[in-house]
């Protein structure tokens, strides 16, 4: 009886050991990577991706600098550019890889996941969702703690029609965009913007992405000559309307947002030359140029691919924000993730500088790659907005031509909140 | 009335081949086949291949993309459906592997390729006006291909021993087993013209917008609309369904809203399904048969 007893009391004390295991300093902190890795913005997810993947590389790179000892472990997950998918990628990021948190997803899904972050206590940092519909949710209010290292939509349109009315100086205009959750959030961007420059707009075209024929929508979009148009859409959908348009030969100014971009030059030029982007850049300095050779190591190709600075920045605020709070619980970082990412505490260019500046007791402000990442109440940050064009004349298909800076565009940001707070109202 | 006419002969030369192919398949092989839409996007990407990685011209690239696709199609066939026909499995299980075969070939196009567009090696072009069409060369030779490759096809199955053969397996698959006809080489060469149909509207798809991987798939169901209003089991039903499926998508852009074209396709094979089931140029309702019968194997 004894015996059984004794066998019975260690098999008891096994059991119970084998499932309490204390977190060792080797075990990795687990961080969510929540991307469009397939569907119509898988492009969004394939530019986004080495961001995040260079941000780790770093962080556990120096193991004197890993965050409270431990190295951080990215676990992906694909929302498919849908709702659901991202629901589910995230209910098994959370619960089955029990990330401390996720960067992601796109404006595609990223409403969908937030009461998930919600019920899980945890920061959501999207790298990529500019829609206005995050202008006046999260940051922390109402507990949802969802921030973004990519400006808002609403900064976005309003340096595209800064720019257009600056150097084309229009009198009429038209916006051309597809009927997607974010595509909408340009175009209520730019009719906002419009009306607080008075530029009056001749048409409005809404159109279905990726079907094989856009004519019928280019012929009611040039009805009246608009010598400049707002457009916003996918890679694909830009393909197929540039070589239609320039079949058609319709002429017109094209003005778009951070969807004219590399990936939608390389799959439209040469129809789409001398189109035109403005979304938010990396300035250009020696710091930026040191990190896009480090980010091309990484992605095995040439020039910034879309997001990846921001994905970059969201990785490494969550490494400060979990040294900063001495824990890699979630309620930590909620209670840090601000703390680090901006004023008043001394600036920080890097992740290495910033963890060092933490353990030596000083508040920090990441500076990130794509912006300063100092956000506002609802965690969106004012980032510069770079002025691209589509050419064949550069490799990478796109050529920097100008800079908006947050004060060209202050006052069409203050008429366009105006007018959405009358609306509210 | 002029833009009408063009936009709607352009989208009628990237539906018409596929909507055709298909319906060869469906009609000689008696099941659906959903890898069809990925064996569309197989052949613009086998052509891309050649066109872009290779350089070779265009109609070289074209024809070697064809061969190739219907030779893959050939391959889908003898690994994976006739090993289940040989089992009498039913039609819906037919079905079903279909959707996952695709679903394979999308996904190793995606591996291979990635999800970016691409556009083959042709010079842009404006366009320019010919009586009432306003089209660039490349357009005005995709229609004039469409509609010869079209007629070409009618006339194979009207006056050659293929199409007899075709015909007859269509009709009564046992009757001409015992008649001696080889089912299974006549399973073989439609597959080879349904693919290589598929190719070519593929490369047309290609042509006048972008290759993606997910094309096919994408435009899958506006031919099974194209099918559904002209006549699942007629190749000419095919052809003037796609017609009908593509001027009514067009006229829809333009007098209504551009957002409401694909819906118009939608709408009209409703309508065609509840007004007349077996499409516009269909004979009687054969072409539920097979569901039809497979819902009554199940009930008893």
């Amino acid at each position: 009886m004894r015996k059984v007893s004794i066998i019975c009391l260690v098999a008891l004390f096994i059991g119970v050991f084998s499932f309490v295991q204390p977190v060792t300093a080797a075990d990795p902190i687990h961080l969510g990577l929540l991307l469009p890795y397939t569907g119509d913005w898988a492009w969004v997810g394939a530019g986004a991706d080495p961001g995040g993947e260079l941000a780790v590389q770093e962080i556990n790179a120096d193991k004197s600098l890993w965050p409270i000892g431990r190295t951080i472990k990215l676990y992906k997950g694909d929302t498919e550019t849908k709702s659901k998918p991202a629901i589910e990628a995230a209910r098994k990021l959370y619960d089955i890889n029990k990330v401390v948190g996720i960067v992601g997803p796109s404006s595609a899904s990223v409403r969908s996941v937030i009461p998930l972050s919600k019920e899980a206590g945890a920061v959501e940092i999207s790298p990529t969702a500019g829609t206005t519909k995050l202008d006046v949710i999260g940051g922390g209010i109402d507990g949802e703690h969802i921030y973004r290292t990519v400006s808002s939509d609403v900064v976005m349109t309003a340096g595209m029609v800064y720019y257009a009315m600056k150097t084309f100086k229009p009198k009429i205009a038209a916006t051309f965009t597809a009927d997607t959750e974010g595509s909408r959030s340009i175009f209520g961007g730019v009719v906002d913007a419009c009306k607080v420059v008075n530029l009056p707009l001749v048409a409005k075209i809404e159109f279905p992405s990726n079907q094989a024929s856009y004519r019928a929508e280019l012929k009611k979009l040039f009805k009246e000559k608009p010598p400049v148009i707002f457009w916003e859409a996918n890679p694909e959908t830009d393909a197929t309307i540039f070589k239609q348009w320039y079949e058609m030969g319709l002429g017109g100014q094209w003005i778009g947002s951070d969807f004219a971009n590399r990936t939608s030059a390389k799959a439209s030029l040469p129809a789409s030359e001398g189109a035109i982007g403005v979304n938010p850049g990396v300035l250009e300095n020696e710091r930026t140029k040191d990190w896009e050779q480090r980010l091309n190591k990484i992605s095995g190709k040439s020039g910034v691919t879309p997001f990846s600075p921001n994905t970059y920045d969201a990785t490494i605020i969550f490494a400060l924000a979990i040294e900063c709070g001495k824990s890699a619980s979630r309620n930590s970082i909620v209670n840090n993730v601000r703390k680090v990412a901006q004023p008043p505490g001394v600036k920080v260019y890097n992740y290495a500088d910033g963890i060092k500046a933490l353990r030596a007791g000083k508040d920090i402000n990441y500076e990130g790659i794509a912006g300063t990442q100092d956000w506002n109440k609802y965690g969106d940050p004012v980032t510069y907005l770079k002025v691209e064009t589509m050419t064949t004349k550069d490799p990478s298909g796109m050529k920097r031509i100008g800079t908006v800076t947050p004060d060209d565009i202050t006052d069409i940001i203050a008429g366009v909140l105006k007018i959405r707070a009358e609306r509210g109202k | 009335m002029d833009e009408l006419l063009s936009y709607g002969l352009l989208t009628f030369a990237t539906l018409a081949l596929p909507a055709l192919g298909l319906c060869l398949a469906i009609k000689v092989t008696k099941y659906f086949n959903l890898t069809y839409g990925d064996i569309i996007t197989a052949g613009a990407f086998l052509t891309l291949l050649c066109n872009l990685t290779f350089g070779l011209p265009m109609v070289i690239s074209l024809i070697i993309g064809m061969t190739f696709t219907a030779a893959f199609g050939v391959f889908l066939h003898k690994t994976i459906f006739k090993p289940l026909m040989d089992l009498k499995v039913n039609p819906l299980t037919l079905l079903v592997v279909s959707l996952g075969a695709g679903f394979v070939v999308r996904n190793l196009i995606l591996i291979g390729w990635g999800p970016q567009p691409f556009q083959f090696s042709i010079p842009l072009a404006r366009a320019k006006h010919i009586g009432p069409l306003f089209l660039t060369t490349n357009q005005i030779f995709i229609i004039l291909t469409c509609i010869l490759v079209a007629v070409g096809v009618f006339l194979m199955l009207r006056y050659t021993q293929l199409g007899r053969l075709m015909r007859a397996t269509s009709d009564n698959p046992e009757l001409s087993e015992i008649r001696g006809i080889s089912i299974e080489r006549v399973y073989v060469y439609t597959w080879i013209i349904a693919c290589a149909l598929a190719a070519m509207g593929g490369v047309f798809m290609g042509v006048l917008g972008t290759i993606k991987s997910g094309m096919g798939m994408g435009v899958l169901v506006t031919i099974f609309a194209c099918l559904i209003v002209g006549g699942i089991d007629n190749p000419y039903g095919a052809v003037f369904g796609a017609l009908i499926i593509a001027f009514a998508m067009e006229a829809t852009a333009i007098w209504i809203s551009p957002p409401y074209k694909v819906i118009a396709a939608y709408l009209l094979m409703i309508l065609i399904l509840l007004v007349k089931p077996s499409g516009l140029l269909g004979g009687e309702k054969i072409q539920w048969k097979y569901f039809l019968g497979f819902l009554r194997s199940r009930q008893s």
